[in-house]
């Protein structure tokens, strides 16, 4: 039985609204209509959840599905609904034209209903996850997040470096912080008596999934090992590079041109540098981390309390502690800003000439020494760890994390996550904090069963020829080749559709979102619309169930309104959207169609943005070719931050 | 045996422990001094590094799955079972009692019951009284019954009892009885194992600063006061004006004013320089030139591209810190030495925005002081056993740095509170 449940959202939405047409339009297309004036609060619950029977299948026409979906998810018994968003989408929006907008609420109950008979549960399922966690480490970093996992009860194995020694960590790691909070760290968690089991070696191939990953390593000696690990934390830490500054600094070719940390490590072996002139050079074209820049402080100021004349030529400092800056500035620094344009032997020692980028004032010092400051950049093994896990890398081959805002430790893959510099350049404070989310994230993986449901694509094997571009189009490695034929990966996938796009003989469809369900519900609309509203253009939005349809949603909270001819349509994700369904559009009788996804690099699902603008920048290519008007169809994006969005794109009354 | 965690602050930062903790099984009571959760984010609009809603949210195990952000404005944060929110409370007191705490907190009345509303706004609409929106620099108007921000979670109205004149209106047309004028204040006390301070930092008013006559000319701002001038959800619909109202055409902005300086705050606020960053960027793109006067520009590498931006869209960068604004002809007038060419420069500008200092929000309230340290922020894990503290109350940073904070405190408070061996 179809059934369908209308909110007058307190005797409001029915000010703009006739709700009796409503009824009497839908009347054909229901078995029963209800109208009630709170369906999100309990007595509204209540009567849905005794109402509804478990083979009906429901429309809600009520406010936004990001409000109500829950709390009727929650009530119904099954998951054979949908949700109009009469209120967010129809009656706030469309205030100045109420008849349309009628018409606009039946247009979207008949799409609504044509959407139910293609509606299928969802797929659920339950996968165990092994309860180990692999440390790929030789940084500080992952030592913390092994021993923080074993703390919780979780079996690790570390895997460092071959001939990695305890004191490499201090060595190494000087430029996370001052030498003493650095061994009074490194005391402490070697001392901590975890179960942590230590083996050296390099990781060589990486098969299976989150929560089921099998990794081969070798030993020194050679040997191999294959163990299996529900969770892999990727530590290999940073070390230091030359910059690119050095060659004009004539490192390598004048003895009086030494690495910053040289003259720092006499100081050690209690060969102190002092009574020397020293120009530090920082190389300008890579940006100073704060950790960079607070090493450099404490570095000069050191130098210069040795009794050393030191100058630095350098341009933005970043450090995270004011007071090192006015120690190295107390303590005799001098500070030049500008680059090294260029150093000269010279019989009283290296003349420096420094240029100022912004002013282009140059000016010139000869010093005994020049020192340069070297960059904090990836370990050596990191492109090699990347490979064989299969993560991307940014520019300068650091590990690429999945959103710099909110994830700070996911990397490209599944259960893989990073920890400490091997993404970026860190002190030890956020060192350690980087490695306790990667010992979060892979505690939440391992600790119990994957408990997942949701609308899944499913591969027509007739119409597969296995071409892959499913498997690269997927930003989460939720499909492989196995056996010559392409397999679904539950446990990695995020329903966002993207596949679907992306296969060209659309052998693949998505539960609930099949090819025939978007003509029947594109036909149903159309028709609808040219019967209440009949010569009237009309647009379709194809929005993302992310921002896109947030910032809609938002436009009605701000009451910026719009023509009612506008059918927006969610997809999972923008990137779901193929050709097909945009000319489907066209050829239905729409004017525009436009395809709105989240923010360059902020799609949900990783690339949804990119990948919406290609399938409509394909699409107007082809309109041209065709002889039809390109301009019909657009991609732009929508954030919930920019309510006006929607106006801005389909136009406002005025 | 289920642990309870109070957390202070529903901030980015206090959300992201928050759902981490209710994810671990953990019951937490998240509470919420202003009446909807966002804290200083929700001031911002778009927000580094990704240029984004500040309203994005790590998705929660229980609902979604945890895999793929959400919003904040899909009320999510009431909906797990273990996560209770508390918006319009402040803790009045935290006492020690045995190995946990006794938590006393005081709500204040919203008028509107949030388990009522169905927010349907009809009572907005009939309210008579208007008065100035703070939220929007009180340049446009709000209700005595009102929404403070669009997206605002909890979604329901509250009324400002200062400017009710209990008319009733907004009673009699909510059909579903959730407004009750009559509404008090209620106290309640938590028992808790665990503290977790996410309490934030605001904008300091430069009204301490008399150099940059904030208080003699309205057309001096702070970039907090900018965001909401450039936001096309608030009082101006996104178009920066004058306070006079016609459109400004020039823009100066005065970086670490009042941070970085031994006579005002000695620290570094971290977060400004992008921010400013930004801003400058939305007014380049709407054709309003800028002049940005800093000492050093410290942007993090994952918002690097903002420098760059800023360059390509002709942001005129002047290094060096202004000693004072005056006002000629009604307009400010910025003072500034260039110490990249040592010339005396005036800036004349239709608007100055001083990037303020972000100062710590505990040092205001007694029943936190005992946690801090002399510039009012807290340490992550405190000397007190059990207390913890995350985002900008451990210090300014910006929101990638308070997200990793949370997360690690929520690992901490949770290895803690489980007894594993240490």
């Amino acid at each position: 039985m179809k059934r369908l449940y209308l909110c007058t959202c307190n005797k409001t939405i029915d000010q703009v609204l006739d709700f009796a047409r409503i009824e009497k339009e839908m009347k054909g297309v229901f078995d029963n209509i209800e109208v009630v004036n709170d369906l999100c609060l309990k007595e509204g619950l209540e009567a849905l959840k005794q109402s509804a029977s478990n083979d009906d299948r429901t429309v809600i026409g009520a406010c936004s599905s990001q409000i109500i979906g829950i709390p009727v998810k929650q009530s119904i018994k099954n998951e054979l609904f949908t949700i109009v968003p009469l209120r967010e989408q129809v009656a706030w929006v469309h205030t100045k034209e109420k008849k349309s907008a009628t018409n606009k609420a039946v247009v979207l109950l008949s799409d609504a209903a044509a959407r139910l008979d293609y509606i299928e549960p969802s797929t659920k399922f339950t996968e165990s996850m092994v309860e180990r966690v692999l440390v790929i480490g030789g940084g500080i970093a992952g030592v913390k997040a092994a021993s923080d996992l074993s703390r919780l009860g979780v079996s690790v194995t570390l895997l460092e470096p071959v001939g990695l020694k305890k004191e490499s960590y201090v060595e190494h790691y000087q430029f996370m912080s001052d030498a003493k909070a650095l061994h009074d760290f490194l005391k402490g968690i070697q001392r901590t008596p975890s179960k942590v089991r230590r083996v050296q070696g390099t990781v060589r191939q990486l098969n299976g999934q989150m929560g089921s990953y099998e990794v081969a390593w070798a030993s020194e000696t050679g040997e191999t090992f294959s163990e299996e690990y529900g969770a892999i934390i990727v530590a290999t830490g940073a070390e230091h590079h030359l910059p690119e500054i050095a060659k004009k600094c004539r490192y390598g070719k004048s003895e009086r041109t030494v690495l910053l940390q040289s003259l720092l490590e006499s100081k050690r072996t209690k060969k102190r540098t002092k009574g020397r002139s020293i120009l530090v050079a920082v190389d300008q074209h890579i940006p100073l981390t704060s950790v960079e820049g607070a090493h450099l402080l404490r570095s000069i100021r050191d130098l210069s309390l040795q009794g050393n004349t030191v100058f630095v030529a350098h341009s933005d400092i970043r450090t995270e502690d004011e007071n090192l800056y006015r120690a190295a500035r107390d303590s005799g620094v001098i500070f030049i800003r500008g680059s090294i344009d260029g150093v000269k032997e010279t019989d009283p020692g290296m003349t420096c000439r420094i240029k100022n980028s912004l002013e282009s004032l140059v000016r010139e010092v000869t010093v005994d020494t020049v020192a340069v400051f070297p960059v904090v950049g990836p370990a050596s093994n990191t492109n090699e760890v990347a490979t064989v896990l299969g993560l991307n890398q940014n520019e300068s081959g650091f590990i690429d994390i999945r959103y710099s805002k909110m994830k700070p430790v996911q990397t490209s893959r599944r259960g893989i996550f990073v920890a400490g510099n091997v993404y970026m350049p860190m002190n030890l404070t956020d060192a350690l904090s980087s490695a306790q989310n990667a010992a979060l994230e892979a505690f939440k993986v391992v600790r119990s069963p994957l408990k997942r449901s949701g609308w899944i694509p499913v591969i027509d094997e007739e119409q597969c020829d296995v071409c892959k571009a499913c498997m690269d189009a997927c930003p989460n490695d939720a499909l492989r080749v196995i056996d010559n034929r392409i397999v679904h990966i539950l446990a990695h996938c995020e329903f966002c559709g993207i596949c679907v796009s992306a296969c060209p003989t659309r052998a693949i469809e998505f539960q609930s979102h099949s090819k025939k369900s978007w003509f029947a519900r594109l036909e149903t609309i159309a028709d609808m619309h040219k019967r209440l509203e009949g010569k009237k253009p009309f647009n379709f939005v194809y929005a993302c169930s992310e921002c896109a349809n947030a910032s809609i949603d938002q436009a009605g909270f701000a009451g910026k309104e719009y023509p009612a001819g506008t059918y927006v349509i969610q997809f999972p994700c923008a990137g779901m959207v193929s050709p097909i369904e945009i000319l489907k559009g066209l050829v239905v009788g729409a004017d525009r169609v436009i395809l709105a996804h989240c923010p360059p690099g902020g799609c949900h699902h990783q690339t949804g943005d990119h990948l919406s603008e290609l399938v409509v920048s394909f699409t107007r290519d082809m309109l041209q070719e065709i002889g039809q008007d390109p301009e019909r169809v657009s991609a732009t994006y929508m954030i919930a931050a920019l309510p006006n969005k929607m106006q801005q794109e389909v136009g406002s009354h005025e | 045996m289920t642990k309870t965690v109070v957390v202070v602050g529903a901030g980015v930062a206090g959300i992201q422990v928050s759902q981490q903790l209710a994810d671990l099984g953990v019951t937490v009571h998240l509470i919420e001094r202003k009446a909807t959760v966002g804290g200083l984010s929700a001031y911002l609009g778009k927000v580094f590094p990704t240029d984004d809603c500040a309203l994005c949210l790590d998705a929660c195990e229980e609902l979604f799955s945890g895999y793929h952000r959400r919003c904040q404005y899909r009320t999510l944060l009431g909906s797990q079972k273990t996560l209770n929110l508390h918006t319009q409370t402040q803790v009045k007191s935290i006492k020690r009692e045995g190995n946990g705490f006794s938590v006393s907190l005081r709500t204040s009345p919203r008028y509107v019951l949030l388990d009522r509303c169905v927010v349907c706004l009809e009572c907005i609409q009939v309210c008579d009284v208007e008065v100035e929106d703070e939220y929007n620099l009180e340049r446009s108007k709000r209700k005595a019954i009102y929404r403070p921000i669009p997206q605002g979670v909890p979604l329901a109205p509250l009324i400002d009892m200062d400017s009710c004149t209990k008319c009733s209106k907004c009673v009699e047309v909510c059909g579903v009885g959730a407004i009750n004028l009559d509404q008090r204040a209620k106290t309640r006390t938590i028992k808790a194992e665990a503290i977790v301070l996410a309490t934030g930092v605001e904008e300091r008013s430069p009204i301490a600063l008399p150099g940059y006559a904030y208080d003699k000319c309205e057309d001096v701002l702070t970039q907090r006061e900018l965001a909401r001038l450039l936001d096309p959800a608030g009082g101006t619909n996104g178009e920066v004006l004058r306070a006079a109202g016609e459109p400004a055409k020039s823009v100066t902005m005065i970086l670490c004013a009042g941070s970085r300086d031994l006579s005002a705050v000695e620290y570094c606020s971290q977060a400004c320089c992008t921010y400013s960053l930004k801003h400058a960027i939305m007014l380049r793109e709407l054709g309003i030139d800028v002049h940005l006067c800093y000492m050093d520009l410290r942007v993090p590498p994952h918002s690097q591209h903002y420098l760059e931006r800023a360059m390509e869209l002709g942001v005129k960068l002047v290094r060096g810190k202004p000693d004072h604004v005056v006002v000629r002809d009604g307009r400010p007038v910025t003072v500034v030495e260039d110490t990249e060419s040592l010339k005396r420069q005036e800036i004349k500008s239709d608007i100055v925005v001083l990037a303020s200092p972000l100062v710590p929000h505990a040092s205001q309230q007694e029943a936190f002081t005992v946690f801090l340290d002399a510039y009012g922020f807290s340490h992550r894990r405190n000397e007190e056993t059990r207390v913890y503290a995350c985002g900008t109350s451990t210090g300014p940073t910006d929101i990638p740095t308070s997200i990793a904070e949370a997360n690690a405190v929520a690992l901490e408070v949770y290895t803690d509170l489980m007894g594993v061996s240490k």
